[in-house]
């Protein structure tokens, strides 16, 4: 039991791999392809550019001014160089007569002597290449020979790769026995793959561009099948995907160009990947879903059978669809469904799609999951407006007719508010429970704001109602006004909430006796600033007293001089002598 | 009647205080009189105005009757009639003491009066 979840498992992890990261956006398309601009500052560049516009047009015709530069390039061959005469050759191939270059005789003899068994399989490539493009016949025998032994010498990724790419152009090539020595299959299977999402060779990018390369253009050249499974096909694309951000350089650019484009072109596999396009949140203003399916490069693929495999309401697991297919729609590219046909209920729905080609193998569209979300319109209905005494149970309603607002009316403290009101889903026709329901009193001066819930009850009838005798003082804060009341209704499943000013009404309620804030607001108001007080000094007797007090208190010293006087004290005895005051001191 | 009694017997004791009493004993009469109106006009202020300047008015009044007291003690030394009591005490003496305890007093004083 246990070994077959473990299987399931695997089987679920296998196709969450199988998904294909990302396309060539628009943007990165100009952003590569700005790599390939003309003028060219040399022959490689040249090269690499007229290569990858060729295979990415499809062999489509080449721009008469890019042809122009691509040939003042290949006039600066150095016809000693392999390597020159090979950027040389291969872009005259393509730019044609309009270019007046032929190729020196020492140049094709200088290929002629490379295809031998001391050469390198580049080498052997560029030879064959050259001789080909000038429309030259090589002897496939002697070229798989001397490959069978450039590959002894070095069996590395790159050399093998080459040597496919060499083998891809020979007319009619006896390829069993350098098949047995390149085993692809076997390197495909030595590639690095990290997260089971990509494979790589070595983390280079050259090496695993020219790999895929010469698998694609072996296949097609032998008109057989890929040598690597579409899987592998998928991981190493994702690869190339990843690499697209980082190009730096013309070559590099072309490394990733050229290979997508023969992916893309490629008869063998469809590399492709599946998105929602359309917003997921369907109406009767939105009714269709759609979904585009396109290629490495970012192209629509028609001719694709797009289903829904199944939709599932989220809420009770119903499925209200299966197995319906989706119409390509040729104006926009993409694939559409009329999702609304059966005006399915409000809510979320889990939808499943399958694609599926019916000539090639598909990779990189695994089953596509998302979540829909079908919105309706409301209206809102039934609505009764009024007051009730605060004793009886009853109330004094009148009907509102929504959207234009009651009349104003008036309520005291002695008298509830009471609403009621229903919401009704346009499309069912019936009463639904929206998941938010308010209902929002604003004093028309201060913007105070008051907000209540509404509930519904068992017949989906919302009933509101508001006691002001308990909650003038708690939530109107006593204050006294015009208040402008406000139904809110949202919910996610709804496209048109409501925000609805449904009248006025004035609100008489007594003062507060304890107009203080409540702690938890002064306690964030500022403290009262600290002043440094001085002891009040104490008042002064006016000038004029203390004057006359202190004249008073020397005065008596008149009447002491007086007094003496009076009663005949004098110095007349004391006289001035030292020795007087010695003789002074002796008494002390 | 009895105001005219008083008013003889006030009489009667003034020209005794003028006829018998020394000068000496005079001029130190002058004084006591002296310091004792110049107490009384600061406690008025005291009592009339108000205290503000309370260690001044403190220091001025202790001046005033410490004044007084040693004024008083060198009038009892001095005075011919108790020279029985105070034998050892020559007048010179007396009025030695009385300088010097004023030396001590007003040093006080003066701290105080800040």
């Amino acid at each position: 039991m246990w070994f077959k979840g473990f299987l399931l498992l695997a089987f679920l992890h296998a196709t969450f791999a199988t998904e294909l990261s990302s396309v060539l956006a628009p943007t990165d398309i100009k952003r590569l392809m700005d790599f390939f601009k003309t003028p060219y500052p040399d022959l490689e560049t040249a090269y690499h550019s007229i290569k990858v516009l060729k295979q990415y047009t499809q062999g489509g015709a080449i721009g008469g001014d890019i042809k122009q530069a691509a040939c003042e390039q290949i006039k600066t061959c150095d016809t000693k160089s392999l390597c020159s005469v090979f950027y040389a050759a291969t872009t005259l191939a393509t730019v044609g007569t309009s270019c007046k270059y032929t190729i020196p005789k020492e140049a094709l003899a200088l290929a002629k002597s490379k295809i031998s068994e001391e050469s390198d399989t580049k080498s052997i490539y560029s030879a064959v290449t050259i001789l080909k493009s000038l429309g030259k016949q090589v002897d496939s025998d002697e070229v798989i020979g001397a490959l069978l032994s450039a590959v002894k010498n070095d069996n590395s990724v790159l050399s093998s790769s080459y040597a496919l790419l060499t083998a891809a152009q020979l007319d009619k090539p006896n390829l069993s026995a350098l098949l047995k020595s390149i085993d692809i299959e076997d390197m495909a299977a030595q590639a690095d793959e990290v997260d089971e999402r990509y494979l790589h060779f070595e983390n280079d990018l050259q090496t695993t561009s020219t790999f895929i390369s010469a698998v694609i253009a072996l296949s097609q050249a032998q008109k057989q099948q890929l040598g690597i499974t579409p899987d592998q096909t998928l991981l190493f694309t994702n690869f190339l995907m990843r690499a697209k951000s980082t190009v730096k350089t013309c070559k590099q650019a072309a490394n990733v160009v050229y290979p997508l484009s023969q992916i893309a072109a490629s008869s063998q596999v469809t590399v492709a990947k599946a998105q929602l396009v359309s917003s997921n949140a369907v109406s009767e203003d939105k009714p269709n879903l759609e979904v585009s399916v396109t290629n490495v490069l970012g192209q629509a693929i028609p001719k694709l059978t797009v289903k829904v495999d199944s939709v599932v309401r989220s809420t009770d697991n119903e499925v209200i669809m299966s197995n319906v297919p989706f119409q390509f729609d040729a104006a926009k590219n993409n694939y559409k469904l009329l999702f609304w046909k059966d005006k399915p209920a409000s809510g979320f729905y889990d939808v499943i799609l399958t694609v599926s080609s019916p000539s090639k193998p598909l990779v990189g569209v695994s089953d596509i999951e998302f979540r829909v979300k079908v919105t309706t319109k409301i209206a809102i209905t039934n609505v009764e407006l009024g007051t009730g005494e605060k004793e009886s149970s009853g109330a004094d309603l009148k009907t509102v007719n929504y959207p234009k607002p009651a009349e104003d009316f008036k309520a005291d403290q002695q008298q509830r508010i009471v609403m009621k009101f229903q919401v009704k889903d346009l499309n069912a026709g019936t009463a639904m429970k929206p998941h938010q329901a308010f209902v929002r009193f604003v004093h028309e001066r201060s913007g105070q704001e008051v907000i209540f819930v509404a509930e519904p009850d068992k017949t989906s009838t919302y009933k509101f109602e508001v006691d002001l005798a308990t909650a003038g003082a708690d939530q109107f804060n006593s204050v006294t006004g015009k208040y402008s009341m406000h139904l809110i209704v949202g919910d996610a499943a709804i496209s048109n909430p409501v925000f609805w000013n449904f009248g006025n009404v004035v609100i008489h309620l007594p003062e507060d006796s304890k107009k203080a804030k409540s702690p938890s607001q002064s306690q964030y108001d500022p403290k009262p600033e600290i002043h440094h007080v001085f002891r009040k000094a104490e008042a002064r007797p006016p000038v004029i007293i203390s004057q006359a007090f202190t004249i008073a208190c020397l005065a008596p010293i008149l009447l002491l001089f007086v007094l003496w006087m009076r009663a005949g004290a004098n110095l007349r005895n004391l006289r001035l002598a030292p020795k007087n005051i010695r003789d002074r001191k002796s008494v002390v | 009647m009895s105001s005219e009694n008083i008013v003889s017997v006030v009489t009667s004791f003034f020209s005794d205080y003028i006829v018998k009493t020394p000068s000496k004993l005079k001029v130190i009469d002058s004084y006591l009189a002296y310091i004792l109106i110049t107490g009384v006009c600061q406690f008025a202020y005291c009592a009339l105005v108000g205290t503000f300047p309370f260690n001044s008015f403190l220091a001025g009044f202790i001046s005033c009757v410490a004044s007084f007291v040693l004024g008083v003690n060198l009038r009892l030394q001095v005075n011919s009639e108790n020279s029985h009591d105070f034998c050892s005490i020559a007048p010179e003496r007396a009025f030695a003491d009385f300088l010097f305890a004023h030396v001590i007093l007003h040093l006080v004083v003066i701290n105080f009066i800040g």
